[in-house]
């Protein structure tokens, strides 16, 4: 591992695991280790440039340092930095974000279940099928069949 | 959308962001520069290594292939895909090789400058691709 000039590096190799990485190539040839960004661009720990063609991962439509969106962030860290929705909790947030989903929604749409990932999303639609079909008196009713 | 089950502050950023991308026109301004950036993409169908290119707005695939007409992969696929990446990544420009899909789908407010040196880059990559696969000698 001494070839590598910076310790985050080795430690990157030592420590972590990487998704849609070979596992085995990364003990050789590192981790590109990205420090920071600005609008279409971001920087890695040696300075050099790289213009971002995929928005990160298909997320920072903004760019990488929108400074309303640090804003936003700072202020809902300063005046309630956490909360649920869990046994009719609720807060402002949430409920403003889920009135723009709505109003934004391509197809009418009645009500907006936030998740953390695509995975959770699937796995919530799947569960809200069967539980329909228990609703409705058809509990054996469970195959999905997808297209 | 990921807002973590609703938590406040993802919550919060998440509003902030489609305000900003209203406010500031950016999905009719994303499908000009869309349009900018298919037309630019386009030029390299007839590339020997371009099998397919797919794109709708801002988003858009190149695949590649060994064979156009067959749209045989190089070898194993994904290995073109990754040796182009590794490429674009020299250069400076980062994508991502889906198999032998090269991925493109830079932020709503990419200038088309910025859309111009991507397209540069990737075709950089993509000649620089065709020479170390030596498919484009026969």
């Amino acid at each position: 591992m001494n070839k590598y000039n910076s310790g985050l590096a080795s430690k990157d190799i030592q420590y972590q695991l990487h998704p849609y990485t070979d596992a085995r190539l990364h003990q050789d040839i590192g981790p590109l280790i990205i420090e920071r960004g600005e609008g279409v661009y971001v920087y890695d720990d040696k300075g050099n440039r790289y213009i971002e063609a995929m928005s990160g991962l298909w997320s920072a439509a903004l760019g990488f340092s929108n400074q309303r969106l640090v804003q936003a962030a700072e202020r809902q860290l300063r005046t309630l930095p956490f909360y649920h929705l869990f046994s009719h909790k609720s807060h402002s947030p949430s409920i403003e974000l889920s009135e723009k989903l709505i109003e934004l929604a391509p197809v009418p749409m009645s009500k907006v279940f936030l998740t953390n990932s695509g995975s959770e999303a699937n796995d919530t639609v799947v569960k809200l099928l069967w539980y329909r079909n228990n609703a409705i008196g058809q509990p054996r009713k469970r195959s999905l069949s997808v297209a | 959308l990921n807002a973590y089950h609703g938590i406040t502050v993802a919550s919060a950023v998440a509003l902030e962001n489609l305000k900003i991308i209203e406010e500031e026109g950016l999905v009719e301004y994303a499908a000009d520069i869309g349009q900018y950036m298919q037309t630019g993409l386009e030029k390299f169908i007839s590339h020997p290594l371009v099998g397919e290119i797919r794109s709708k707005g801002l988003i858009a695939a190149v695949e590649l292939v060994a064979d156009r007409e067959t749209k045989t992969p190089f070898e194993t696929i994904g290995k073109l895909g990754r040796h182009l990446a590794s490429r674009a990544q020299k250069h400076g420009m980062i994508t991502r090789a889906m198999g032998d899909s090269i991925a493109f789908c830079p932020p709503l407010i990419s200038t088309k400058e910025e859309i111009q040196e991507m397209l540069d880059i990737f075709g950089r990559a993509l000649d620089e691709t065709l020479v170390w696969s030596g498919l484009g000698s026969d």
